[in-house]
């Protein structure tokens, strides 16, 4: 060990400088308590051997600098005492003292205080050590999460104004990275195809399977059963969550999915779309000034084979907004009445938005339903999509 | 997980003891429920009435415990309301799960 020597008499640092070298340590020599802190500054030191009574600064005075301070190594405080009484002792050890020895001080005495120091530096020193490395794992993963979570972010789509229908969206993981997902795109013939999916559980492997299902779900192919035609689009939904469960149970994923997939012929604002398990959409109907949830249930995918799914029909029109979003929203309470945003609360906060455009909506939840707390450390992943219906195509485009 | 069993003519209640399942104790719930199966209970009653809340992943492990007793036993819930009852019918698990009000009802399945 490297060792600071400190005490105002000249002699007592020869004869406890002495002992220390026979002892096999390095040391370093210091005339009291001032000096030893300046030379603390310069050198790495294991343990110091440090006499009470010194001019300018003494023992105590050192050891509760020292303990204050931020050293990068465990520094291991000898008192020397020719005190006695417990209630000196008492002061050393609150003042961050870790052992004392007696003066006239003995080589037999130093070596086992110096024992004791080594056991607890070479522990101390072990610790910072596997903390070290375990900080830097921690780093690691939380930098690769960052980038993973930038990734996922740059997959969701822009906000698109197409045909008759603008879309916007709010998207935010619980952490970092998210098992909800979403997805639309345009068809050559006028068609809107668009879903939402949250995979059950959150957290990596949830995340991998969401960006997965999104580069498959856009391969038309297959879980389409065929091309996206008008005439087959009250077929597609329904078949398309059908052939996913099979897809899902075959792959024998431990995760399964609610969704919400649908198909808008933009040429007549018609959505077709099939629920499974996802929650109640929302319709906000201009003409008629509501805003309410459309209660039709349906099966997750991905948990029992063979279940059926149906594609429901809605007609929308010129101003009307469908929202579709997961169920991590219902796990916190609305920072306007501190209640769950489930239910008749969700329909009553939307009410107060009914009048927005869907962007003006994504900003109003993202800002006063939920506090900016809450959106840092959410239980669960949060996302809206909501889209928004101009006048219908009219059929020359 | 809190789960009292009580034993009674071939037919065991598992009644939770908590108010909230979500992602954080599916697994804890799904593994205590899979030991108490395996223990030799199949004819189960799962009473959920204290049940606040409940998420998509512990509806998961409900799937999975009802899938484990499937083959060879019999379960059914009871209790279950609010927003509870409402995940059961908007995922259609209302269909999948036997669900009753009461004990006596949920006893007249076995």
């Amino acid at each position: 060990m490297n060792i600071l020597i400190v005490d105002d008499a000249k002699d007592m640092r020869f004869i406890i400088s002495s002992i220390v070298k026979k002892l096999g340590h390095t040391f370093t020599e210091a005339v009291d308590g001032e000096d030893a802190w300046s030379k603390l500054q310069a050198d790495r030191f294991d343990a110091i051997l440090c006499d009470w009574q010194m001019p300018r600064l003494d023992g105590i005075g050192l050891c509760k600098r020292i303990r204050e301070h931020d050293f990068p190594n465990y520094i291991y405080i000898i008192l020397l005492t020719g005190l006695s009484g417990k209630k000196n002792i008492l002061d050393g050890i609150n003042a961050g003292a870790d052992g004392f020895t007696s003066k006239p001080v003995n080589l037999d005495e130093i070596r086992i205080r110096l024992l004791a120091a080594q056991r607890v530096v070479t522990l101390e020193n072990d610790i910072a050590e596997k903390n070290k490395a375990l900080q830097e794992a921690h780093d690691r993963i939380e930098k690769d999460l960052k980038e993973a979570a930038s990734t996922q972010l740059k997959s969701l789509p822009d906000p698109l104004t197409e045909g008759s229908i603008k879309t916007d969206w709010f998207y935010k993981p619980a952490i970092y990275i998210g098992g909800d997902t979403f997805d639309y795109y345009k068809t050559q013939n006028g068609c809107f195809v668009f879903y939402s999916v949250d995979i059950s559980g959150h957290g990596i492997s949830a995340a991998m399977l969401s960006m997965s299902l999104q580069v498959s779900l856009g391969l038309k192919r297959g879980l389409y059963g065929g091309p996206v035609t008008r005439e087959r689009l009250e077929e597609i939904p329904a078949l398309f969550a059908s052939n996913l469960n099979k897809r899902l149970l075959d792959q024998g994923s431990a995760h399964y999915l609610t969704m919400l997939f649908g198909i808008v012929d933009m040429h007549t604002n018609k959505i077709y779309f099939v629920q499974a398990g996802h929650p109640h959409p929302y319709i906000n109907k201009r003409s008629e000034n509501t805003i309410l949830p459309l209660e039709v249930n349906g099966f997750p995918v991905g948990l029992f084979d063979g279940v059926e799914y149906e594609t429901q029909v809605i007609q929308m029109e010129r101003g009307d907004q469908f929202i579709v979003y997961s169920d991590g929203i219902s796990e916190n309470n609305s920072i306007i009445n501190n209640e769950a945003l489930e239910g008749k609360n969700l329909t009553e906060h939307f009410d107060k938005i009914k009048h927005l455009n869907a962007k003006q909506m994504n900003e109003a939840i993202s800002t006063q339903w939920l506090s900016q707390e809450q959106i840092d450390e959410l239980p669960d992943d949060v996302s809206f999509l909501i889209i928004e219906f101009d006048d219908p195509l009219n059929n020359n485009n | 997980m809190n789960i009292q069993l009580q034993k009674n003519d071939g037919l065991t209640t598992a009644t939770l003891d908590e108010t909230r399942l979500d992602a954080s104790v599916a697994p804890e719930f799904k593994a205590a429920m899979e030991d108490i199966i395996l223990s030799g209970n199949n004819q189960l009653i799962l009473d959920i009435s204290k049940l606040s809340f409940m998420d998509s992943s512990s509806l998961g492990a409900m799937v999975a415990v009802l899938k484990q007793i499937g083959g060879t036993g019999k379960m059914v819930i009871i209790g279950a309301s609010g927003a509870v009852l409402e995940l059961f019918k908007l995922t259609r698990m209302d269909r999948i799960f036997t669900l009753t009000s009461d004990i006596e009802t949920a006893k007249q399945y076995f």
